[in-house]
């Protein structure tokens, strides 16, 4: 099969992963070696596509053939779907050819699993160890681990690459027992524990520890595929992100695939879903909100399609308002729907130097149709202080959504 | 020497060492930001033609000992603003650094004054344009005559970044020789050192390389059509960039081919909703 086929089937293969992160290395950069490349602990997104998503790194499967049967993956072993295979060269001539021209950031590679967990790990770290080693490359690489990997090849993987990460698939054992019947939370989670484990070590042991994923792990499980509520995700994902310190969750809607499983649903979740969970995940992690918190404002366990988790919050926590923008801590303002992280930096650095007014906000870039009615300036209080709940929140909705209410 | 007086004084600079060099000693003797107008000339880049005379010899015995001082983070602000393409970008530099010296050394701070929030939008767009340099210049390959591979690009940056955005590429392809052409003027990375020509550059005729026919079936490949969001794709990657991305050619195919599916089966997303996926 000729390159160019391979390349079609092994990224389509590879695009119902969401991550696509390339930040969190430790900089570095091709001046001191013979290779290229460097990291500037951003991430750079080289592209986009018209689904919305960037192209950061190059994300492909080394082989699609899969001894697996999962039952929501285009790649499981009874699926009719076209096969390849890239050679360990091929995928590293590819990588160093598209980031010399700019195109990428790294490789994100993956695979099916052939043979053995172990065999398969040993293929994607050669791929690594050719570009680390023989190459001198520099660029970011991102590593799928494979459950029940050895310990010493995840090891191997550390070394090599700047993210490991290995996908829960789905929210609960339950869920993974009924459509992944050769998967096991136990195992899956006990590879993210190895890989804690050796993450610990690397930090404590300072410059002297060997070199292990420097850019932590992340997972990714799937929305929408079996019925599992949106209170069991975040659920699962805070349980994740405590117990093995993942950088990030990904949480993918579960997209009808082809040659698809009669066991699935044949439509996909609304995308507002998705990304509604994205907005509670940055909840849990960046504003100080906890699951219950969170799980305080679920209706039958759901987010509100309709509003944002904050401001869903907000609406089921009228005691909590209005905030005083010149007088609240931080926690407080960080609460306040229309405010986010830099904007309430800027709120707490101007204040210093001024009395806030209503209209400095907009010039901090606070999202005032939100914000204004739950704060309060120098010179403005919000007129709706008693208005009922369910008349704000439909001043709240969306404008495209707002007509269909009335 | 004569201290300026309150009579208007024009100065005519063109990058922020010529800037601080005819800012400074009207800076040092109270000279309020209205009594002087600033232009610059056309070109970029200083080492292209001398630069001016300041108005006041920066060797000025009285001058150096009344030098102003600015904080790092001010200096490092001002210096951005330079890279604005836009005429009005001295005359903010020189008010923002009168107010520092004669008002308030923690302006800066204050987000909502109307010249610290027009400096801190100025200092984002060059950011973003930096950053998108980064992530939107394309290299071609191309053999010379003496079996040599050099990589060339051609990139239109909204702002007068090149020096700014240069550094990125020599310290990711140290060991390649490369150049990219604005048509502000060009950076050449040969035998390990970067020059910045001032020549306006002309867009080249496009030299093919293959390998953007792969580049292009990734691309085609990795999209997934089931989940169009054209307006999140264009928030990020603005049409002015798709001109010279070998991938753009691919995107009203796969939209055409992801309208068609989706009018196909009958779930569509709600009103009100076009965000990307947070990234961080």
């Amino acid at each position: 099969m000729e390159l160019a086929a391979k390349l079609e089937v092994l990224a389509d293969a590879a695009k119902y992963d969401a991550s696509c992160a390339s930040s969190g290395a430790p900089k570095r950069d091709s001046r001191s070696g013979s290779g290229m490349g460097s990291t500037t602990g951003m991430g750079i997104c080289h592209s986009y596509t018209p689904d919305g998503r960037c192209v950061s790194l190059l994300k492909i499967l080394l082989t699609n053939f899969c001894l697996y049967d999962c039952q929501y993956c285009v790649n499981r072993r009874s699926s009719d779907v076209r096969r390849a295979r890239f050679s360990v060269a091929e995928v590293v001539n590819l990588t160093l050819d598209f980031y010399r021209r700019n195109y990428i950031e790294g490789l994100f590679l993956s695979s099916g699993i052939i043979r053995s967990a172990d065999y398969t790990m040993e293929q994607l770290v050669a791929v690594a160890r050719c570009l680390r080693e023989e190459h001198d490359f520099r660029g970011y690489i991102h590593l799928k681990t494979i459950p029940e990997a050895s310990a010493e090849l995840i090891e191997l993987a550390g070394r090599y690459a700047d993210r490991l990460s290995v996908n829960i698939e789905l929210p609960t054992g339950a869920a993974l027992a009924a459509l992944a019947p050769e998967k096991s939370a136990a195992s899956i989670e006990q590879t993210m524990g190895v890989i804690r484990v050796k993450l610990d070590e690397a930090r404590e042991g300072g410059r002297r520890a060997p070199r292990f994923s420097p850019s932590g792990q992340s997972t990714q499980l799937i929305v929408g595929a079996e019925p599992s509520s949106d209170a069991d995700i975040l659920g699962t994902a805070d349980q994740l992100y405590r117990a093995y310190r993942l950088k990030r969750v990904y949480y993918s809607a579960f997209s009808p695939i082809p040659f698809a499983s009669a066991r699935l649903p044949n439509r996909a979740p609304p995308l507002l879903r998705e990304h509604r969970l994205y907005q509670a995940d940055w909840l849990l992690r960046f504003y100080g909100f906890s699951v219950a918190e969170i799980g305080s404002a679920l209706v039958g366990g759901q987010l509100d399609l309709s509003l944002d988790p904050k401001t869903a919050w907000a609406l089921a926590h009228r005691e909590c308002f209005p905030v005083d923008v010149n007088r609240a801590e931080r926690e407080a303002l960080l609460r306040v729907p229309g405010l986010g992280v830099r904007v309430v930096a800027r709120i707490l650095a101007a204040r210093r130097q001024r009395r806030l007014r209503f209209a400095d906000l907009e010039a901090l870039g606070a999202s005032l149709r939100r914000a204004r009615h739950f704060i309060r300036t120098a010179d403005f209080a919000p007129a709706n202080a008693a208005l009922g709940s369910e008349r704000l929140r439909r001043a709240l909705l969306p404008v495209g959504v707002q007509g269909e209410l009335f | 020497m004569n201290l300026p007086d309150m009579s208007a004084h024009t100065a005519s600079v063109r990058t922020f060492a010529e800037w601080r060099a005819a800012a400074r000693p009207w800076l040092a003797a109270g000279t309020p930001p209205h009594a002087i107008e600033w232009t610059s000339p056309t070109s970029l880049f200083a080492a292209a033609a001398p630069a001016p005379a300041p108005p006041d010899a920066a060797s000025d015995a009285r001058g150096r000992a009344r030098a102003p001082r600015l904080p790092a983070a001010a200096m490092r602000l001002l210096e951005t603003l330079t890279l604005y393409r836009d005429e009005g970008r001295w005359t903010l530099m020189y008010r923002l650094a009168w107010r520092l010296l004669n008002e308030n050394p923690r302006l800066l701070e204050d987000a909502a004054d109307p010249d610290v929030h027009r400096a801190a939008r100025m200092e984002s767009a060059i950011r973003r344009d930096v950053h998108k340099m980064h992530a939107y210049v394309r290299f071609r390959e191309v053999v010379e005559a003496d079996g040599e591979r050099v990589y060339f690009a051609w990139f239109e940056p909204a702002h007068e970044i090149l020096p700014r955005a240069a550094p990125f590429f020599v310290k990711r392809f140290a060991n390649m020789p490369w150049s990219i052409a604005t048509p502000d003027g060009s950076a050449v990375w040969r035998d390990g050192a970067l020059t910045l020509l001032a020549a306006p550059a002309a867009a080249p005729r496009d030299p093919a390389d293959p390998l953007e026919d792969l580049w292009r079936t990734y691309y085609r490949s990795i999209c997934n059509v089931a989940r169009l969001n054209p307006r999140a794709m264009q928030r990020e990657m603005p049409q002015r960039y798709w001109r010279h991305l070998p991938e753009a050619g691919e995107i009203a195919s796969l939209l055409r081919e992801g309208t068609q599916r989706l009018a196909a089966t009958p779930a569509r997303r709600p009103a009100g909703v076009s965000k990307t996926t947070p990234s961080r």
